[in-house]
């Protein structure tokens, strides 16, 4: 199967879709980590180093372009960067587990605990690797490959920082406390976000964990979808809000925050999703990580790209981070699929 | 090392993250159509010193414990059958990736003691690819482990298990794999603990929403 004639690159590409502009095929991003141990031995960069080194970071993201063939190039792997900063305990695990906020030992037991000197946190090694892979990788792929960089939202460095279940408790007993808790955290959002913009980043994720399986839809709107507005607002890059689970009752609000895109998961269907947004907001997504890219193969990684692709869905990619043990075929699948679907569409 | 591309490689069986006999590497199984049926390849995209050597080791493991021809490759292997068992190609590259370099590689005999009673297990080779499971040594009204070491024989490689009262196992290729049924038999006696293991393996990497850590 040869692949339709492609007239931009992949960094104008995935501007373009977050945009809402036209296209030439669509781009194949990744929001959140493709980084697998095979890709960590490859290039010699294996975690946790790669997660605190920023030459390791840099070169673990630029395999997602350079051998899987995503338009896209993300380094912040892991979800616990800013919460290290912030004085999180950090379980740092090996090369094939993720590093983990320890949330059952919260730092903070009140709104009045959050203190924070955000230039310390922003110089903070945990932080500057960050910024200073994208400076890496913006320095080595030029405009040819979109940089995605990752700054986490309030209510997830709530969850961080306070434990999951207080958090959530306090939400139910106290909704002022609660909202005073995601107004003193925020600006660790927008300053880490705008540093990575400056470093070099075209967009960043967005990660608020208000998920499908704790938070209902109607809290998304009551705690968030205001303070995501002024994110929206305050950044300036494109943003994608990534929201993992069962998401579209809060999908029409997401819509109305000025975000760039959503990055949403498979519990979603494709089709009943763009509805739900109305093309207010640009949707990216959604195959399946733990069935379908880790444990099955390349033939059913295709069908749900086609499903997405034939949605309308504007960027296919996984719907959160890989599994590290992910195939490397079922990765590259997904580029290989939206290339070969594009050139039937044009033969046609 | 040259890195292999995909469609050279196949498909991949198994994979083991983190090998602690070489510097914390990952090692795949990788199985692709050949002339001759399925061809096995063991594979690292690591560049790392002594890699080469390594992998060498786990194939000349998954030949001697296991019983895989190996090819002209070094690293490739097939099935004396022809076909492909996919379960236990798994089973004996886990295995394989375990056993320590330092012990000699030798094929595991058709008898074993049973690790939990004083019984003693004997497989016996029916031909057409089928075994049986004796218990030998039983006390007075001890029931025979046979039966639930057939099934784990079963469980593990994903064998044919005869419904008849006899514990007999067959590979579905209708072809003899002693040295894979040695292998089998030791550690279809504690099945439980290979599939705790099993289970561990497949929930490490895999990164859960903040509301399901801990």
């Amino acid at each position: 199967m040869t692949s339709a004639q492609e007239t931009m690159t992949s960094r104008e590409r995935v501007l373009a879709a977050l945009n809402g502009d036209p296209v030439d095929r669509t781009p194949v991003v990744n929001p959140t980590s493709i980084a697998t141990v095979e890709l960590m031995d490859m290039v010699d960069a294996p975690f946790p180093d790669a997660n605190r080194e920023p030459e390791l970071m840099a070169r673990l993201a630029e395999c997602g372009h350079t051998e899987l063939g995503f338009d896209s190039v993300m380094p912040v792997f892991s979800i616990i960067q800013d919460s290290s900063a912030l004085g999180c305990k950090i379980q740092w695990e090996q090369k094939d587990n993720w590093p983990t906020v320890k949330m059952t030992e919260p730092i903070y037991d009140s709104a009045d605990d959050i203190e924070y000197d955000i230039e310390a946190l922003l110089a903070h090694p945990d932080t500057q690797c960050v910024t200073e892979a994208i400076r890496i990788l913006r320095d080595r792929l030029g405009d040819d490959v979109a940089v995605i960089g990752k700054t986490m939202g309030p209510w997830s460095l709530a969850y961080h920082t306070f434990g999951v279940e207080p958090f959530l408790l306090l939400s139910l007993d106290d909704p002022e406390k609660t909202k005073e808790v995601l107004q003193r955290l925020k600006r660790i959002t927008i300053d880490f976000g705008v540093m990575q913009v400056e470093a070099g980043a075209d967009a960043l994720t967005l990660p608020d964990h208000a998920t499908g399986d704790l938070v209902s839809g109607e809290y998304y709107h009551r705690y968030l979808e205001e303070l995501h507005q002024e994110f929206a607002e305050a950044i300036p890059a494109p943003l994608i809000l990534h929201i993992c689970g069962r998401t579209v009752d809060r999908m029409p609000y997401i819509a109305n925050t000025g975000m760039a895109a959503f990055h949403y998961d498979s519990k979603n269907d494709p089709a009943e999703s763009m509805e739900a947004v109305g093309g207010r907001i640009r949707l990216v997504g959604n195959v399946n990580n733990p069935e379908t890219l880790f444990a099955r193969g390349p033939e059913e990684v295709r069908a749900e790209v086609i499903q997405n692709l034939e949605a309308g869905v504007q960027m296919v990619g996984p719907e959160c981070a890989c599994p590290l043990q992910t195939p490397l075929e079922n990765l590259r699948a997904i580029p290989e699929t939206v290339r070969e679907w594009h050139a039937i569409q044009e033969s046609e | 090392m040259r890195r292999q591309s995909r469609t050279e490689l196949g498909r991949r069986v198994e994979l083991v993250s983190m090998d602690r006999h070489h510097e914390d590497i990952s090692v795949g199984l990788y199985v692709r159509d050949g002339e001759r049926g399925p061809v096995a390849t063991v594979h690292s995209y690591s560049g790392r010193p002594g890699v080469h050597e390594r992998l060498e080791f786990i194939a000349r493991a998954l030949s001697e414990l296991g019983g895989l021809e190996r090819l002209d490759d070094p690293l490739e292997l097939r099935f004396a059958c022809g076909g492909w068992h996919a379960t236990a190609a798994k089973r004996l590259f886990l295995e394989a990736c375990k056993h320590d370099p330092a012990t000699p590689l030798e094929q595991r005999p058709l008898e074993a003691p049973d690790a939990r009673t004083e019984q003693q297990i004997v497989v016996e080779p029916l031909g057409d690819g089928a075994y049986e499971v004796h218990a030998r040594g039983m006390s007075d009204g001890e029931a025979s482990r046979a039966p639930a070491i057939a099934k784990g024989m079963a469980k593990l490689a994903q064998l044919e298990a005869d419904e008849g009262e006899r514990p007999v196992v067959r590979f579905a290729c209708g072809q003899s794999h002693d040295p894979l049924v040695g292998l089998l038999l030791g550690r279809a006696q504690n099945l439980r603990a290979v599939m705790r293991e099993e289970e561990m393996k497949a929930s490490r990497g895999v990164l859960a929403a903040p509301s399901a850590q801990e």
